[in-house]
């Protein structure tokens, strides 16, 4: 055991004063977690998300000030106030999510029995269903919260019913039997609205429904920054960068001639390649610490549960020093190992979220992902760093990840043994 | 301590090595003295366990597997093409090779001063090797091959490239080896290395040895007469018995006892103002062996 920590250190020297090799496991991965990151971080990941809205008010009534005044008030709206040729530029443009214009006539509406509504106009791309479906709905919440003030003032209110009752009278095309009910009915309105008392809205007054709402938190966990997504991914691509540097070190050690001296050690095949798996799951694990350390310590990134994390950490480790042991007997030159080494890496990466996020892949690739252990790997990281992964969560992609990282290295000693 | 019979290694249709036997004995020093491609590095791969043969037999320290583990730890090899790290320190190599042989502690501290000392290098441990002469690399090579006190050292051409000044300290380094009872075994395409170091030298070519025999057994053997060059102040009378023939006042011939004949050629009264008298070396040996020269190659 002693000679193959011996190995392994040595390895980790030789590493260790090689700083482009170094740059390729640290630094890089770091690079691209933060560059990654920081690139999703500019697009919203759903949470606490607004929608930029133009307002036009052509009317400039006290009613589409107060309506507008609604509309600043709620908070996943961003208003802006702009003219309506700009408005209509930057909704193409796709800068704002729609434009909304105020009519005239806007204070007149909503308020007639069987007369129009409240005039507004929406411009918004149809495509856009979810924020149109949105808006409609914040649109109706600053409606209804005007409806509210009307019940809620009783003089305003009584004003309202006599002028709907004086345009009920005067009105033609209403059949006379609804007019008599419609007039009952106001009539009554009014009466009861003057034995009211004026109650602020928000103390009460008379709602329209009776709205109980409870929070219930959404059991799917999220991630709470884009570099939760990034630095898992960038972990993958450090051990990539470890797969590279070690996965030739055999053939340095062939080339430099020190792997004679290796062969005529009393060390057996399994005790070199051991020594060297072990020198490349150090490495491994140390790059992947490191980045999750800079990650929580810098950027606010959850660690999650510390022993989950130690066990995605190792499997993931092991998994991909097994491959690099199998990549390392592949063949006699630098060029050749290297060259397969990245050549079953790059494919893996890319199908295994390593470069885009699973979540954002097409359904038949993220299938596809399943053969990828780039997939695995970042699974049981963002499982203990976000996802919220238990013990049982962990145990089968732990177990894929070993039983990969245990036939690489089996493999690898297999080729030592037949040379 | 060593014993070779019948070895063979073929790469497809070229015998490497091709029957070859001898015998090394304990604390020896013996040489294998040939042209590149004569078979001496694959003899000495398959000794050292490197590379297997295709027949034959070996038995290294009592044992007839030079690949188990106990015979490893007996065995030390010098290879001819360097084998260190060159981004670590003459010390760091010395050590990380001594802990494959379990050695630590002072004990692997007692072993890297010893070697260090042995290769002339203790002022330079803690330099990398990068920054090495090719004959101070040359040095740490044997070094790291003896680091773990091996009681057979397996040198392949170990002065291969060096200056002259390395060569003589390797020279040295190799005398004390002997003098402590050190078993060699030595592969070398110089004479003059072969017959410095080695008492018994095994002549290889095309995968065969020719000869083996100490240095003195093989000239003799094999070397032929020593050629005889005289110069006469005048011309011999007429009737003057001679060893070889006359050319004006020069006379050229071979014999395996030239005091002898000079001696007569005094006593004759004839005056001799110059002779000349070539002892056989191990190029002569070789030569008659293969019917070319050893230089040549």
């Amino acid at each position: 055991m002693k000679a193959v920590i011996a190995l392994a250190l040595k390895d980790l020297r030789l590493l260790r004063r090689d700083g482009f090799g170094m740059f390729w496991i640290a630094a890089f991965p770091l690079l691209f977690a933060l560059f990654f990151g920081a690139v999703i971080s500019s697009f919203s990941l759903g949470e606490g998300r607004t929608l930029a809205l133009a307002v036009i008010d052509e009317e400039q009534s006290a009613g589409s000030k107060e309506f507008v005044d609604r509309l600043k008030k709620i908070a996943s709206l961003r208003i802006e106030s702009i003219p309506l040729d700009e408005a209509q530029q930057a909704v193409r443009k796709g800068k704002l999510a729609a434009y909304l214009v105020i009519q005239s006539g806007f204070g007149e509406g909503g308020v007639q029995f069987g007369g129009p509504g409240k005039k507004l106009e929406l411009g918004i791309d149809p495509a856009r269903r979810a924020d149109g479906a949105m808006l409609r709905g914040l649109l109706m919440q600053a409606a209804f919260a005007d409806m509210q003030e009307l019940f809620s003032d009783p003089a305003k209110g009584q004003a309202m019913a006599r002028k709907a009752l004086r345009e009920l009278e005067n009105a033609k095309d209403i059949d006379p039997f609804r007019k008599a009910t419609f007039a009952l009915f106001i009539k009554g309105l009014d009466e009861f609205l003057q034995a009211a008392p004026k109650v602020p809205a928000k103390k009460g007054g008379m709602n329209l429904i009776d709205l109980q709402e409870k929070a219930v938190t959404r059991e799917i966990e999220r991630p709470r920054s884009a570099f939760e997504v990034t630095f898992p991914q960038s972990i993958l691509w450090g051990l990539m960068g470890c797969v590279a540097s070690f996965s030739i070190s055999i053939v340095l050690e062939r080339n430099q001639g020190t792997f004679l001296r290796l062969r005529t050690s009393p060390l057996s095949w399994m005790q070199v390649l051991a020594g060297k798996a072990l020198g490349c799951f150090l490495t491994s694990a140390f790059v992947a610490l490191l980045l999750l350390l800079f990650a929580s310590l810098v950027l606010g990134v959850r660690l999650g549960d510390p022993a989950l994390l130690a066990l995605a950490i190792a499997s993931t480790a092991i998994c991909f020093t097994g491959l690099t042991m199998f990549f390392a007997t592949l063949g006699r030159t630098e060029a050749g190992v290297s060259g397969a080494g990245w050549g079953i890496m790059m494919p893996m990466s890319m199908i295994g979220g390593g470069m885009v996020p699973l979540m954002a892949m097409p359904r038949w690739m993220q299938i596809l992902s399943n053969f990828s252990p780039v997939k695995w790997g970042i699974l049981v990281l963002e499982g203990a760093v976000w996802r919220g992964f238990s013990l049982s969560d962990m145990l089968m992609p732990c177990g894929i990840l070993l039983g990969v990282g245990i036939v690489g290295f089996a493999l690898g000693v297999l080729r030592l043994r037949t040379e | 301590m060593i014993e070779v019979a019948d070895l063979q290694k073929a790469y497809g249709s070229l015998k490497a090595v091709d029957g070859v036997s001898f015998h090394v004995e304990r604390g020896e020093a013996f040489a294998l003295l040939g042209p590149n491609g004569a078979g001496k590095s694959t003899t000495l791969l398959i000794l050292a366990g490197v590379l297997a043969a295709d027949a034959g037999t070996i038995r290294l320290a009592g044992d007839l597997d030079p690949t188990k583990r106990d015979v490893r730890y007996k065995l030390g090899l010098a290879p001819q093409a360097l084998a260190l790290y060159e981004q670590l320190t003459a010390a760091e190599n010395l050590a990380f090779f001594g802990r494959l042989y379990d050695l630590s502690g002072a004990k692997l501290q007692e072993r890297i001063d010893a070697t260090l000392d042995l290769a002339g290098l203790a002022d330079r441990r803690n330099d990398y090797v990068k920054s090495f002469s090719g004959g101070m690399k040359r040095r740490l090579n044997l070094a790291v091959a003896l680091v773990h006190e091996p009681a057979v050292v397996f040198l392949d051409e170990p002065t291969v490239g060096v200056d002259p000044q390395s060569r003589n300290y390797i020279f040295e380094t190799i005398e004390r080896l002997r003098a402590a009872g050190l078993t060699i075994v030595y592969t070398t395409h110089y004479m003059e290395e072969a017959a410095r170091l080695c008492r018994r030298i095994a002549i290889m070519d095309h995968g065969k040895i020719l000869a083996l025999d100490t240095l003195e057994g093989l000239v003799r053997n094999h070397g032929g007469h020593a050629s005889v060059e005289v110069e006469f102040a005048e011309t011999p009378p007429a009737g003057t018995t001679l060893p070889g023939p006359l050319e004006g006042t020069k006379l050229l011939f071979s014999s395996d006892r030239p005091q002898e004949e000079l001696s007569r050629l005094f006593q004759a009264g004839l005056r001799v103002t110059h002779f000349d008298v070539a002892h056989p070396t191990l190029e002569t040996v070789f030569l008659n062996l293969t019917g070319r020269r050893l230089r040549d190659e």
